[in-house]
């Protein structure tokens, strides 16, 4: 996201979601990790290929390669995946169903373009929701070049 | 990397709290980045800073101060950080890395309708935004007090303990240290530099008082 105006990562009509586990400061288990990993996988979430913790899961099943790493404990470990906005709403109730069942916090991101104009059509989605979102965020003021080249046939909404 | 997100707080408080990130993007202008990214950073320093720091090699605190260390230090992948106490000193160095037309990635972490309308006003179109909606799951494993919460979402990445915050806030409460030393022993375990020492030190005021 910090560089999203050159790599074009998340697109107009996409949502960024990322996922600290055990953030702030309690740490997590992974086996708390795969019940989540598992709930996105059923939701059809599209995992981040350059994210290092993704390649420790099957990404279509959403269970661990190797079970050993059930009972290994991180400090904050991150889950970054995208999805079509249309799909919010499905993955919120799963990532809510999914976090009911695990022993640690999960401090949660979600990443969205910004028109024109400066409204961001992921707030309207979760207004409808009622999810509230923080009014302090991280801002991409889209200086870094070489634009990707979607941002040059940029469509307003 | 979310590590400037999720820093909680009431609105009065997150209104003296701005970090400016600059960035060039791996694979893509990496390449011979450094002498545009140094320049970033004497731009990040020119406006007076409460932190400054790259994310790979160390914030002025954990450096003794030493500004010269940390440019020296630069490289093509360099994060490069520098901490405002308001809107109108970002929108003085926003303004000047635009001027300066680097080619690096900006990043604003602070109130959304705030740094929206101080881009609009300097020509900047805001890209992409990164919205926290919240810590999910077994909420009642954070600290009860929001004044810790606040000190500890200062460092993303955790480098801040709440044991920590509780030890020092018993010192500056028993008199042993000030508030200020307290603020600045927490900003040296922050490698970042996006640790707000201002703000750290009127939290642990507060937490003392109303202990």
């Amino acid at each position: 996201m910090k560089t999203n105006e050159v790599t074009g990562r998340v697109r107009w009509g996409e949502v960024g979601l990322a996922l600290d586990f055990g953030r702030p400061g309690i740490s997590t288990l992974f086996e708390d990790i795969e019940k989540v990993f598992m709930a996105l996988a059923a939701a059809g979430v599209h995992f981040e290929k350059e994210n290092s913790l993704n390649a420790l899961f099957d990404e279509t099943k959403g269970t661990l390669k190797d079970g050993r790493l059930r009972t290994v404990r991180a400090l904050q470990p991150i889950i970054e995946c995208k999805f079509n906005i249309d799909q919010l709403e499905t993955v919120l109730r799963a990532l809510e169903d999914a976090t009911k069942k695990i022993d640690t916090v999960v401090s949660v991101g979600l990443a969205s373009r910004v028109r024109v104009d400066g409204t961001i059509p992921l707030f309207e989605t979760l207004d409808r929701m009622g999810i509230q979102y923080k009014p302090n965020m991280k801002i991409n003021l889209g200086l870094g070049r070489p634009l990707s080249p979607e941002r040059v046939h940029e469509k307003v909404d | 990397m979310t590590h400037t997100l999720h820093r909680t707080g009431d609105l009065s408080s997150l209104q003296k709290d701005y970090v400016v990130l600059v960035m060039s993007c791996r694979g893509f202008n990496d390449a011979g980045a450094t002498p545009k990214l140094v320049e970033a950073l004497q731009i990040l320093a020119k406006f007076d800073p409460i932190n400054l720091g790259d994310m790979k090699t160390g914030s002025i605190w954990a450096r003794d101060y030493n500004f010269k260390r940390i440019m020296e230090s630069a490289t093509d992948t360099s994060i490069f950080h520098g901490v405002y106490r308001d809107i109108g000193t970002v929108k003085k160095v926003v303004k000047a890395l635009k001027e300066a037309s680097l080619g690096m990635s900006v990043v604003v972490s602070g109130l959304y309708d705030e740094v929206s309308a101080m881009s609009r006003e300097i020509g900047v179109k805001p890209h992409t935004v990164f919205a926290s909606i919240g810590v999910w799951g077994k909420t009642k494993l954070l600290p009860e007090r929001a004044e810790v919460l606040d000190i500890i979402t200062m460092s993303g990445h955790g480098m801040v303990s709440r044991y920590l915050v509780a030890k020092l806030a018993k010192d500056v409460q028993t008199r042993k240290i000030s508030s200020d030393e307290a603020a600045r022993t927490m900003a040296k375990c922050c490698t970042c530099g996006i640790f707000n020492v201002e703000r750290c030190k009127e939290l642990i005021e507060s937490l003392t008082r109303n202990q």
